[in-house]
């Protein structure tokens, strides 16, 4: 087990800088999710990490050893790969051994541990099968086995749930977070699901455009993202966003509406105006009552989808030309085309810079 | 009979009469270029004057010439006359291909020819042809070297020994005295010049008679003692290296005259006397004649144009137009051939000279005896030895010959042939239903699926017919054969005879090179060293051209897929060539000058090999190429961090996800090499002694050289696919396990 610290990494494909200037610290033991959209460098970071990606500038330490020109096989990592990568021709029980016995391991120690890795994750039964006769789920599993086996310090998952289904996901999902637990190893896991990154993450890395956008632990992330990017990517369904100006008061207008901002904000915005973004998430909004109707801070805006979900019901609306998404009550009964007014909670807003992204309040 | 034929001949060949039939005479042969030209200035000529008489003069080229001859007459739309050389005359008339001319002789028509030219025309006390011209060897030397053709063998030897050392302006050796020394065409004029001979006066064979021995203490002498003669030699190597000027001498016959380089000015003398004998050497003399079809439509016609085509006026244009040494007397002394010094001199040469045994058993002299020669140029065996061991090699041979002959007189003959093809037919159709019946399940859900898919299998059905005449009717044809005995044009139910000899290797003992067991051993070495050269060398290829860092990878492709893609002959005859032992490229590299490859089996063996391995990596390299792309690049990297180092990963990881594409290749592979003709053929040519030789040009052989033992070859060639037929099943089982790693 050990500390996994990148400092200044970056990576170039030819001209390409593909990922830049990446510091992070990664602690022992720590459950560390990379997340952002497909091709925002993620796998490439991972790679490099494990030593199958040369790193074209910085330094990778892991547990205090500078790792840049070790080779794989010495890093004392482990990984799975999206597409599993088992070894087509061998048995379950020689792909999970596959990595000890390439070190020389004595052969009672491997049986034992692979038959406690295989206790694990339940591949107790397959262990003679070849990977073609596994569904999508066991191989998964099995591609953990041959990573669990080794001890190694770190743990590198590169979407491992992302060739799985829906239902499937989720119950794999709890069982690495069951598998950190028990295991307490350094993980450095990969996704483009923010939903997983959520559930799973100690601490959440979220990189776009090869750039590390923000780090800090899920709740951090959600509440206090640095950034639109940060705000936009984390959350489900999306923050809404409503592009506006900053005025006198200070208030904000755009388009048939002034809001007026609280006061917990006004210190945050002074001496500041022009183009901003009001960020809010569906939770802090509300279709307003017909009471409420006709007051000032709201915002006038039409409903067009409504989605039930059970216990919620979203509602999608079209207001100056962009969708806004609101979080209603499972009762919630407007009809599709209504005319309505929105009320939003803007203690729970954040403000954007128009230009930078880079979050005000 | 004998008294009719002037009075026939004269009114065949008188003017006709209105409304008289106008005979039609089909004339092949296989003259080209110059001879060709003459020979039909001559018909032309003979039409001019014979209006009643047509000739339709067909060329056929001289490799099917003999086979077609053979298997057309019988069926009666062969050639009513047709020329050829004298050596097959006996085999002919023994099978009824030809017709005597005894009949239609008029008397002294014989005086215009030499004598030795008839002797080799008439088998059993029989003329069977009328003679065009005769073939010896004599002495070619080029002037600027040799300003005095050699008399003696003596001085012969110590003219070539003054060339010993020398070089040409290119520092190349000029050699004193160069000829095909190991072939017994060539030897002849010195085993006849020793007093030697091939059969006794009574017929019987006698290659170890002590003139003969002598004969090959000389050419060991030529040789392996002085040094005087190359040891490799073939008919290409005689002609460049005297047109190049690089040698003083040279032992040809009259075709060498159309190769000779124009720039060089040359000189022929007789083969010089023998010292040793006091005779001079001399050399055999081959015939050729206008032989008579027995199935000719009109035989006096045919007879006519024959005879007309043999006058001394048409001779004569053979002679200087064609350059043929022709049979007339006459000729010699027509003013404008005596101003050919050359032409002379193969007269001349013919006072000496050999005429060839027109006996078929001749034909089962010619290997065993070539291999004798060479076995003592080669310093392998003494000349008795050597000589013993053909003497019962040959002796064999003819024994069965002779024995299988003596069948004759049976109440079979082409029926029994066509007898033999049904029953190869009817046994493949029985085998086919048999195999249907067993797997009868899938034939019906087959048959099913056919009807269905009605379309798809119209369009097929062209390839399919074909691949089933060509394919399977010659399959049924050669399995019907092996059943039978063939002898003489005909054909004899022999049940398990030929298998049966051959398996219980009746004639040789096991060990001997002619023996199934020691062919069949050769044949696994060969195929088990070159597949597994192939696999070692295409593998290693594909895996540096996998290689990332290497540049121009596409160029190298290109260039490693061309010894695939050239013709596999043309690439064997480039290698014999770059083998040869004193010009080949391969001796001048490694500085082995006059070292043979082809003396000792070893080398000879090593030599094909190389020459097929040269021609076979590229197909394990393009299957190996395509496989290695197919392994996914990230197993590789799991296996990087598995810590397995660069030989695990190719022991655990490429090869064995290799193995479902390659098991197909070796599959094919060694089928390929199992059956591989050509380069064995051409490279080594089963050198030394066909020890080299494979199973199937074994089977080639029997049929072609040791006596028209066709249903024994036929039965080879079954015993051949057998074995493959059980390997294939043996390794199609294997594979099967293997197969479908990415599923
Ligand atoms: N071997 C490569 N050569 C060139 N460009 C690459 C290579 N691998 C990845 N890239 C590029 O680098 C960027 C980041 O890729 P990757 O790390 O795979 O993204 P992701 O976050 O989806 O895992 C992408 O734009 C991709 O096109
Ligand atoms: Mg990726």
């Amino acid at each position: 087990m050990a500390e996994v610290v990148l400092s200044g990494v970056g990576k170039l494909f030819g001209e390409q800088l593909v990922v830049r200037n990446v510091d992070l610290r990664i602690a022992d033991g720590e459950f560390v999710v990379l997340v952002g959209p497909s091709g925002c460098g993620k796998t490439t970071t991972l790679r490099m990490i494990a030593g199958l990606e040369e790193i074209s500038e910085g330094e990778l330490r892991i547990g205090g050893k500078r790792m840049n020109e070790v080779h794989p096989k010495d890093r004392d990592i482990a990984m799975v790969f999206q597409s599993y990568a088992l070894y087509p021709h061998m048995s379950v029980r020689d792909n999970i051994s596959f990595g000890l016995r390439m070190r020389g391991m004595k052969k009672a120690e491997i049986e034992s541990r692979v038959a406690e890795a295989a206790d694990i994750l339940g591949l107790s039964e397959l262990l003679e099968r070849k990977p073609k006769e596994l569904s999508g789920g066991q191989r998964q599993r099995v591609a953990m086995g041959r990573a669990i086996v080794r001890k190694p310090k770190v743990f590198l998952f590169d979407e491992p749930l992302s060739n799985l289904d829906a239902k499937l996901r989720v119950q794999m999902r709890a069982e690495i977070a069951k598998l950190h637990k028990r295991l307490s190893t350094t993980i450095v896991y990969v996704t483009h699901d923010q939903v997983e990154a959520m559930t799973l993450a100690e601490r959440i890395v979220v990189m776009d455009r090869g750039v590390v956008q923000q780090v800090g632990t899920p709740l951090e992330v959600f509440t206090h993202p640095r950034n639109r990017f940060v705000a936009g990517f984390i959350g489900s369904p999306a923050m809404n966003f409503i592009p506006c100006e900053l005025g006198e008061g200070p208030s904000l207008s755009g388009q048939g509406f002034r809001l007026r901002l609280p006061e917990v904000h006004r210190a945050a915005v002074q001496g500041r105006a022009g183009k901003v973004e009001l960020g809010i998430r569906p939770t802090h909004m509300r279709v307003a009552s017909e009471k409420a109707a006709g007051a000032s801070d709201l915002l006038p805006a039409q409903i067009e989808v409504r989605e039930p979900m059970g216990t919620e019901t979203y509602v999608y609306l079209s207001f100056a030309g962009q969708m806004l998404c609101v979080r209603e009550e499972a009762g919630f009964a407007a009809p599709v085309g209504a005319k309505v007014e929105l009320e939003l909670d803007l203690m729970a807003a954040h403000l954007f810079d128009g230009q930078s992204g880079e979050v005000i309040f | 009979m004998r008294t009719l034929a002037p009075i026939l001949l004269l009114s065949l060949l008188a003017p006709p009469a209105a409304g008289q039939d106008v005979a039609e005479v089909e004339l092949w042969h296989s003259y080209r270029e110059r001879e060709r030209a003459a020979l039909e200035k001559t018909i032309r000529d003979f039409a001019a004057e014979n209006p009643r008489i047509r000739v339709k003069a067909t060329f056929v080229p001289y490799d099917a010439y003999l086979d077609k001859i053979t298997a057309s007459i019988p069926r009666g739309h062969g050639p009513d006359v047709f020329i050829v050389a004298h050596d097959r005359i006996g085999g002919w008339a023994d099978a009824a291909l030809i017709a005597p001319l005894t009949a239609y002789l008029p008397p002294g028509l014989l005086d215009r020819f030499f004598k030795k030219t008839i002797d080799p025309l008439t088998y059993r006390r029989q003329l069977f042809g009328l003679p065009t011209s005769f073939k010896s060897t004599a002495l070619f030397y080029n002037r600027a070297l040799v300003p005095e053709p050699p008399r003696t063998t003596a001085e012969m030897i110590a003219l070539a020994e003054s060339f010993r050392g020398k070089l040409d302006k290119n520092g190349e050796p000029v050699y004193g005295l160069v000829y095909e020394h190991s072939s017994t065409y060539f030897h002849a004029a010195w085993l006849f010049g020793f007093k030697g001979q091939l059969f006794n006066s009574r017929g019987e064979l006698t290659l170890d008679h002590p003139g003969n021995a002598e004969s090959l203490h000389f050419l060991h002498k030529l040789v392996r003692e002085l040094h005087l003669v190359p040891e490799d030699v073939t008919s290409i190597k005689v002609t460049s290296l005297f047109n190049t000027g690089r040698a003083a001498m040279v032992i040809n016959g009259p075709w060498f005259r159309g190769e000779i380089d124009p720039g060089i000015d040359y000189g022929a003398a007789l083969l010089p006397e023998i010292a040793q004998s006091g005779i001079r050497a001399r050399p055999f003399v081959g015939a050729e004649a206008f032989l008579l079809s027995a199935k000719a439509k009109n035989p006096e016609a045919a007879f006519a144009v024959m005879e007309a085509l043999t006058r001394d006026s048409a001779a004569r244009v053979r002679c200087l137009e064609g350059f043929q040494p022709v049979a007339n007397v006459k000729v010699y002394d027509d003013p404008a051939v005596r101003a050919d010094p050359v032409m002379q001199i193969f007269r001349e040469e013919l006072e000496y000279a050999v005429p060839m045994s027109n006996d078929p058993a001749m034909r089962m002299v010619w290997v065993p005896l070539d291999h004798a020669l060479g076995n003592v140029a080669a310093g392998r065996a003494t000349p008795e030895q050597a000589l013993a061991e053909a003497q019962q090699r040959a002796g064999s041979q003819i024994a069965e010959f002779r024995k299988s002959a003596a069948l004759k007189g049976g109440d079979t003959g082409h029926d029994e042939f066509v007898r033999a093809i049904l029953w190869g037919l009817g046994g493949g159709l029985l085998t086919l239903l048999l195999v249907m019946a067993v797997l009868w399940k899938r034939v019906k859900r087959g048959f099913a699926e056919a009807v269905r898919q009605r379309s798809a299998y119209a369009y097929i059905a062209p390839a399919m017919l074909a691949m089933g005449l060509l394919v399977f009717v010659p399959f049924a044809v050669g399995l019907g054969l092996s059943f039978f005995h063939y002898s003489q044009g005909e054909y004899y139910y022999a049940g398990l005879k030929n298998f049966s000899d051959i398996l219980s290797s009746r004639e040789y003992p096991i060990t001997d090179s002619f023996s199934f067991y020691y062919k069949l051993f050769v044949t696994i070495v060969w195929t088990v060293s070159n597949v597994f050269l192939h696999l070692v060398i295409g593998l290693g290829l594909a895996l540096l051209l996998k290689n990332p860092l290497l540049k121009l990878k596409g160029l190298y492709r290109v260039l490693l897929i061309i010894p695939w893609a050239i013709p596999n002959y043309i690439t064997a005859i480039v290698w014999r060539g770059m083998f040869d032992a004193d010009e080949g490229v391969i001796n001048h590299l490694l500085g082995l000058q006059g070292f043979s490859w082809w003396n000792s089996p070893v080398s000879a063996f090593f030599a094909n090999l190389v020459c097929n391995c040269w021609l076979g990596f590229p197909f394990m390299m393009v299957v190996s190429l395509g496989a290695l792309q197919s392994i996914p690049k990230d197993l590789y990297e799991a296996a990087d961090v598995d810590g397995a180092s660069r030989w695990r990963k190719f022991r655990h990881i490429t090869l064995p996800l290799l193995k479902p594409a390659l098991f197909p290749a070796i599959i094919l592979g060694v089928i390929w090499t199992f059956n591989m003709f050509n380069v064995i053929y051409l490279v080594s040519r089963g050198a030394p002694n066909g020890s080299t030789d494979i199973l199937v040009i074994e089977a080639f052989r029997w049929a072609f050289e040791r006596g028209d033992r066709y249903g024994y070859a036929a039965a080879y060639s079954t015993l051949i696919f057998i074995i493959l037929l059980v390997y294939t099943l043996i390794t199609n089982r294997v594979t099967r396990a293997t197969e479908g790693a990415f599923e």
